[in-house]
């Protein structure tokens, strides 16, 4: 299963190196790959293409992973970074960078013409508004007792109160940067430089490795806490420096591409319906899922009506969300 | 290894549910807490367990003070099966190698999964050991949690009302199994129940909470009307029937 996942990740990612609006011969996309070729085709692929499908496979993983691991320590199927407001304050912080410190506005109507001024103030902006959100929902329940509940309806509360900051700000502005913050919004993949991904890579690795080290610990907590504790499992802990692990690889994430919903909530239930719900096999198996259904989506974004590049969250939630539905139906079990 | 608590007090705000509970129970013991709702039988065991920290008093392993252990220690020692279990989509076996987790450091060795087979073989599991847990009834998850206890090679089994949800059957499967297989191992076990007449059946001390404190603990001899009826507030009467001691409400 989830070689079968990293497989089909492969080679849906040559396929992806290879379509685009611009065409090459798979010749000429291999030879490049190997360093052998030259000319316009070699900085395509080199500095549009691969960095793009590599980002999309890190996103994919990176978003998939931490939706996962919010479900288990939030013992909620829902959770997902929009669950718990870290999108919604990243947004308020892109949308404070654009509007109050000026940081970009939109030439024309048309989506490409938008310009962010100073892309690092959006980037670290929209990164301090999603740990923002973060802190206060771990703070909240450091406070209030670390149960489930108190933290999604933290997260659920806090979301609106970005959400309504950025109608705010929106009411208030120019008509160029309202399109500015609404073009943030949409996610693009297209964004991230071959240094944004080597850092979103590195947070994401390291936030896998984690995980991965407390996928015994998610498993207990699936027993219950009582359960867990009995199994000698720190629950509070596991709970609080998950959830803040998993915001933090979501917030680098969202920082620098923007909102990339669906793939935090759908990636893992794609495959908890095959695997089960041992973390095991489902951390693996939720970010050969996440990687697979962001690369799809971002392909046929790019490729569906070229040269126009359609926003990728849109598409993953068209891709991800009839798939979903249908093994919702599918299989009798419950999430 | 002998397990002691001693004077154990434990509030719930200003409420003293244990005001100085102490008891010993010695390795392949059965132990039944009884009393009624309320008389702080399950805070007992999750102070035992150190899921609650108790106010006052001790809870002794051995040599070891409860409070002193690690996490991992405490786990390796002490096995729970809380009254509630969410049920989830793992395997059985899976979920009894969970029960490994306080031996495991990165993943689970060959000798945890000898120990998960060993116990799957002792629990008459073997059938099951490839279902989802989310798929079986209540007597074979109640014999699976019971597994993944034991799968942790405790010295002391906590069972919080291990036969409440279960039929005639599997109320006495249950109970005869774990009696067969602590004794075996020389593991101590303390069990909330609330069945009167399955614990003078498979229990060989009971200690009765009232008020806070212990009302009467000892062999059952301490099973007596008056005993049972200052408890509950029910008088009965205790009679013989086939060799069997049975507590009948009057």
């Amino acid at each position: 299963m989830v070689m079968g996942l990293i497989l089909a990740t492969v080679c849906m990612a040559a396929y992806a190196v290879q379509a685009g609006s611009v065409d090459l011969s798979v010749g000429e996309v291999l030879r490049t790959l190997f360093g052998l070729a030259e000319g316009t085709g070699r900085i395509i692929i080199w500095n549009v293409r691969v960095p793009r499908v590599l980002t999309a496979i890190v996103a994919g993983v990176g978003l998939s992973i931490a939706g996962a691991v919010m479900q288990s320590v939030l013992r909620n199927p829902l959770a997902s970074p929009f669950t718990l407001g870290i999108s919604q304050g990243a947004a308020f912080g892109a949308a404070l960078a654009i509007i109050g410190f000026g940081a970009g506005a939109t030439g024309s109507a048309a989506v490409d013409a938008v310009q962010v001024f100073n892309a690092w103030s959006v980037t670290g902006f929209a990164f301090a508004g999603a740990m923002i959100a973060t802190l206060t929902i771990v703070a909240f329940a450091k406070y209030r007792g670390v149960t489930p509940q108190t933290m999604v309806l933290a997260g659920v509360a806090l979301g609106s109160l970005f959400s309504a900051g950025t109608v705010l700000l929106q009411y208030f502005a120019e008509d160029t940067k309202v399109a500015a913050v609404v073009f943030w919004t949409f996610g693009d993949l297209g964004r991230a430089s071959w240094r944004d991904l080597t850092i979103m890579a590195l947070v994401t690795v390291v936030g896998a490795l984690y995980f991965l080290w407390c996928r015994w610990d998610y498993n207990a907590l699936e027993a219950g806490s009582e359960s867990a504790q009995g199994l000698g499992v720190k629950v509070d802990r596991v709970r609080l420096v998950g959830m803040f692990v998993a915001s933090l690889v979501t917030a680098s994430i969202v920082a620098f591409l923007g909102i990339i919903g669906f793939i935090g909530l759908v990636g893992p239930h794609l495959v908890r319906r095959v695997v089960g719900n041992d973390y095991r096999f489902l951390l693996p198996a939720s970010a050969g899922a996440g990687a697979l259904l962001l690369l799809a989506s971002d392909t046929l974004a790019r490729t569906l009506v070229s040269p126009v590049v359609l926003p990728v969250g849109a598409i993953t939630s068209f891709l991800g969300a009839p798939l979903f539905l249908y093994l919702l139906v599918g299989r009798r079990s419950t999430i | 290894m002998i397990l002691q608590v001693d004077g154990v007090v434990f509030r719930y705000g200003s409420v003293a549910v244990l005001d100085g509970v102490g008891f010993t129970v010695a390795p392949g013991e059965f132990l039944a807490v009884l009393g009624n709702n309320g008389a702080g039988k399950s805070t007992l065991l999750k102070c035992i367990n150190r899921i609650l920290q108790p106010h006052d008093g001790a809870v002794l392993l051995g040599e070891h003070d409860v409070r002193r252990l690690k996490g991992g220690e405490l786990a390796r020692c002490i096995g729970y099966v809380p009254q509630r279990t969410e049920s989830t989509r793992m395997t059985v076996y899976d979920t009894i190698l969970l029960g490994r987790r306080p031996h495991i450091e990165w993943d689970a060795g060959r000798r945890d999964y000898e120990v998960t087979e060993r116990v799957i073989d002792q629990l008459g599991l073997d059938d099951i050991a490839l279902r989802y847990i989310d798929e079986l009834s209540g007597g074979e998850l109640q014999k699976t949690v019971i597994a993944r206890a034991l799968a942790q090679e405790p010295r002391v089994l906590l069972l919080d009302e291990p036969t409440s949800s279960l039929d005639l059957r599997n109320q006495l499967d249950v109970l005869q199994t774990v009696r067969r297989v602590t004794s075996e191992g020389g593991v101590a076990v303390v069990a909330v129940m609330h069945d009167l007449n399955l614990a003078l059946r498979f229990a060989d001390t009971f200690c009765f909470l009232l008020d806070g404190g212990v009302h009467a603990c000892g062999g059952p001899e301490v099973v007596t009307p008056d005993v049972v009826s200052s408890v509950y507030g029910v008088s009965v009467s205790v009679t013989s029937f086939h060799d069997v001691t049975l507590v009948v409400p009057l």
